[in-house]
């Protein structure tokens, strides 16, 4: 009788430990997730509690911001910071003032997504890209802001109208920078092409930036939309050889196979790329072809010397259809 | 686990007047004297966004709460 109730406790004891364990493991694993449950928790109290409205227009935002990075982020580090909210009041103004240089009015609970909108319009320029933002030419920086922007927003779409209506872009270059990376990032390629490309800007800081990378940023993100949105059969330079970034997309659209005496032409782009200086190779391809694209990286890593750095296969907009899209970057090593 | 993150002080709506008072800016306001420091709109309550210091000075500015005026303040700042 003493053992099975020994045993019955011991159950119960190590039953706890391991749910306890694997809960602080998912914790650290995934916080954002965690503080997501926390606001929603909180959004039950929010309407008799000011408090808890406080605390969950505050996690509401970062847990947003923080699902939003891992999505972005899903390359490269491009937005390498996240958001803490600090409520500041009469007495700690000025030195909030004093330490952040910023503070930012929230307007009360009911017009939280006026708040979501505001933290993001602030947040954004601030963090996207912070040490090459410099260097890509002003306007296209500005377009790729409003277009992570907007991406973020429509997590919430109330907040996305009033970001929408409360922005007046009269400048034609940076409009049509909006509509042209809006596009790039319908199919994926902006988080995982053209802003890691951008990033490599980073080797510049804390130079002065020049009008020559300013044109090389606003040519390399030109193919790339010119590339993303070309119809089947057009042709379109699928390289980018600049004095800092050197990389080429290599579209897989038919069956792959490295065979004796027949070299398909996709190798042999790659080999002459690479001879002429590229050495960042985007394998894109949609589902059909990832086993021909997989082959290809296995030969270009064995052959050519390259290295594979990252791989996905993810749901983007290709020809206006959801698609299965495949995307993997072979680096020179 | 959060270690990445940035600190954004912010304030309540109920507060604005005491806090516009304690940074020296609630007669400015109340005169019809406070501007957006990007496109110069006059401020009220209604469509004030932040304070901010910008790069140099030492005296607190304001901008208005339009998406465009916002995004504006990060090249204004020194963070």
């Amino acid at each position: 009788m003493t053992a099975d109730i020994g045993n019955y406790l011991l159950a119960i004891l190590s039953s706890s430990t391991v749910t306890s364990l694997i809960l602080l493991w998912f914790f650290i694993r995934n916080p954002e997730k965690v503080e997501k449950w926390v606001s929603l928790f909180l959004k039950t109290f929010a309407f008799v509690s000011a408090r808890a409205a406080r605390t969950h227009m505050a996690t509401d935002i970062q847990s947003k911001i923080a699902e939003a990075r891992k999505e972005l982020n899903i390359r490269e580090e491009v937005l390498p910071y996240g958001v803490k909210i600090k409520w500041t009041d009469v007495d700690d103004v000025e030195t909030d003032l004093k330490d952040k240089r910023l503070v930012v009015m929230m307007r009360p609970y009911a017009s939280q997504a006026k708040n979501f909108a505001t933290i993001i319009s602030v947040y954004i320029p601030e963090v996207l890209l912070p040490k090459a933002k410099r260097y890509v030419e002003p306007k296209l920086m500005t377009g790729i802001e409003h277009t992570i922007s907007k991406s973020i927003l429509q997590r919430n779409s109330k907040a996305l109208d009033y970001y929408l209506n409360a922005f007046l872009e009269k400048d034609n270059d940076i409009a049509s920078y909006i509509t042209k990376m809006d596009k790039v990032h319908m199919q994926g390629a902006l988080s995982r092409l053209l802003l890691p490309e951008l990033k490599r800007l980073n080797v510049l800081y804390p130079q002065e930036s020049n009008s020559m990378v300013f044109k090389e940023t606003k040519n390399f993100s030109e193919m790339v939309y010119n590339f993303v949105t070309k119809e089947p059969g057009v042709d379109v330079s699928p390289n980018y050889l600049g004095n800092h970034i050197k990389m080429a997309i290599v579209a897989i659209a038919k069956p792959y196979q490295l065979v004796e005496g027949k070299v398909p032409a996709s190798y042999t782009f790659i080999q002459k790329a690479k001879e002429k200086g590229i050495d960042h190779f985007y394998i894109v391809c949609t589902e059909a072809f990832i086993q021909y694209a997989k082959d290809l990286i296995e030969d270009c890593k064995n052959k050519l010397s390259l290295s594979k750095v990252f791989e996905e296969e993810y749901k983007a907009t290709f020809r206006e259809k959801q698609t299965i899209m495949f995307c993997a970057v072979l680096v020179s090593s | 686990m959060f270690s990445e993150r940035r600190r954004l002080p912010v304030f309540e709506e109920k507060d604005f007047h005491d806090i516009l008072q304690k940074v020296g800016l609630l007669k400015k306001i109340e005169a019809g004297k406070l501007f957006c420091s990007k496109c110069e709109i006059k401020i009220t309550k209604e469509n004030f966004g932040a304070l901010y210091i910008p790069k140099g000075s030492e005296d607190v500015a304001v901008v208005c709460n339009r998406s465009d005026c916002l995004r504006l303040i990060a090249e204004d700042i020194e963070l």
